[in-house]
């Protein structure tokens, strides 16, 4: 067994309770929904919560991983291990990706099964529509942007745990987080306001013109149809970097 | 070889450990001996690359200690830290994919010598079962160091012998260096060719143990009692 299969096998394994539950809360949610539409007589409910269950897919990825670094965390003895930091990370996040999408993949069906394709397509048609034909975009853009936020939260995650060799920020750790946090945001806005940096980003615009028609009055995200190529390699970078600035703090400033 | 020089730890205002140098040399066992909060853990822990220096250098065969050395030393923590969802079995195959050196026959020996039940969960064992499956993975690796950070601490008399049974069985005498810290003495002073007294972060003695008993006649529990 190579050295990722075994981390990767034991993050699954880590996350096993934490995959039941939230499928059980899926088939509660659901069952729960059918219950309200029968007791409000109002049809569009399932379609409402099965489209609340798939979006909240976006926090599945940085939920699952968090839970499982803190198990980590108990001791920080997964350090010791002569396997680079890149690795140990990426077992995480390759475990937390199949939870997820073997997730978003019963969300899918459920939606698929019991909405689309049953007499419960209900009033709510551009919601139902985009069930029905876009489910597999967003499933898509969701996962993307988990993938953002599961990184960014690795980030914050080794921040907090490095502070904690520094007695006089231990005690103020979140502190320090949300200042960081904040810091970032300011900087990655006064940087997008940059006209050049605009300039760039709208570069490579694909317009989805089709999407935006098919949702008629009701479309609930008309800025997903354009999408901008420069942003998404951006975001990539942003990424990357990220991720080995949080690689780099876990292997030199993190202690057991 | 290991080196420890002019290493300084300090969390805070806390010193951990005081401008302490020391070289521990290839092949011989070592006892890191002193009371609780004295710096035995926090020595390991950066023999191990698992806490850096504030100042100083700590260094392994010449080479800066970083996480990396993980592939030279084994490594088991005073921790009863333990995932949950694994068995013993599941335990021992993770150890051993992480590391090039595993032992796999000598791991079954160990389990069996140690009376684990390979199915077992983690969780469903005793306290003294877990440390014995620390020392199973620990003792399974064929490193040129063996850091063992309190074997004993918490545990019956039953298990310590078990351990000190395990040690004497699968150490590598002649090739493989052994850092034991401890404050529990008894079981393992007949395995020790020295041992170092480490008191509120600074090296207060190192002996020979056979010296010791031979040119001043003392054990060494005489000894502490007459260092601390």
């Amino acid at each position: 067994m190579t050295a990722f299969k075994g981390l990767y096998i034991k993050d699954l394994k880590l996350s096993f309770n934490g995959f039941i539950i939230g499928l059980f809360l899926i088939f509660f949610a659901m069952i729960a929904s059918f219950a309200l539409k029968e007791y409000f007589a109002e049809p569009s409910i399932p379609a409402i919560v099965s489209f609340i269950i798939i979006v909240l897919h976006v926090f599945y990825l940085p939920a699952n991983l968090f839970t499982s670094l803190q198990v980590e965390a108990q001791s920080q003895l997964w350090l010791h291990n002569p396997n680079r930091g890149w690795k140990l990370f990426l077992a995480k996040i390759a475990a937390g990706i199949t939870y997820f999408v073997a997730s978003l993949l019963v969300s899918i069906i459920l939606v698929k099964v019991f909405i689309v394709r049953t007499e419960y397509l209900g009033e709510f048609i551009g919601l139902s529509e985009m069930l029905s034909d876009h489910l597999y975009i967003m499933a898509g853009g969701m996962f993307l942007s988990s993938i953002y936020f599961t990184v960014w939260l690795l980030f914050y995650w080794t921040l907090y745990h490095a502070l904690k060799r520094i007695p006089i920020l231990n005690q103020i750790r979140w502190f320090v987080l949300l200042i960081v946090w904040l810091s970032v945001t300011i900087l990655g806005n006064l940087i997008s306001k940059i006209p050049a940096v605009q300039d760039f980003k709208e570069m490579g615009t694909i317009n989805f013109h089709d999407f935006t028609k098919e949702l008629g009055e009701n479309t609930i995200f008309p800025e997903t149809a354009e999408l901008h190529l420069t942003s998404i390699i951006i975001s990539i970078l942003i990424t990357v970097g990220v991720f080995l600035t949080s690689v780099w703090i876990l292997e030199r400033k993190v202690e057991v | 070889m290991i080196s420890f020089e002019h290493v300084t730890k300090k969390y805070g205002r806390e010193t951990a450990l005081n401008d302490v140098s020391f070289t521990l040399e290839k092949g011989k066992i070592y006892g890191f001996l002193g009371p609780n909060g004295s710096g035995k853990s926090t020595s390991l822990k950066m023999m191990a690359g698992l806490v850096f220096p504030s100042s100083g250098t700590v260094s392994v065969n010449g080479k800066k200690v970083d996480r990396k050395i993980a592939a030279d030393i084994a490594y088991l923590s005073e921790l009863d830290f333990y995932y949950s969802a694994f068995t013993v079995q599941d335990m021992i195959n993770f150890s051993a994919s992480q590391v090039s050196d595993f032992d796999w026959k000598k791991a079954e020996e160990l389990v069996a010598f140690m009376q684990l039940e390979p199915n077992k969960k983690l969780k469903q064992l005793s306290k003294g079962n877990r440390a014995r499956l620390k020392l199973v993975v620990t003792l399974a690796r064929n490193t040129p160091i063996l850091l063992l950070d309190e074997p004993f601490s918490g545990l019956d008399p039953m298990v310590r012998e078990s351990i000190v049974k395990g040690l004497l069985s699968y150490i590598d005498f002649a090739n493989q260096t052994v850092v034991i810290a401890t404050h529990e003495i008894d079981e393992i002073e007949m395995l020790l060719d020295e041992v170092i007294a480490i008191q509120n972060g600074a090296i207060r003695a190192i002996e020979n143990v056979e010296e010791l008993r031979e040119t001043k006649g003392l054990s060494v529990i005489e000894w502490m009692k007459q260092i601390f």
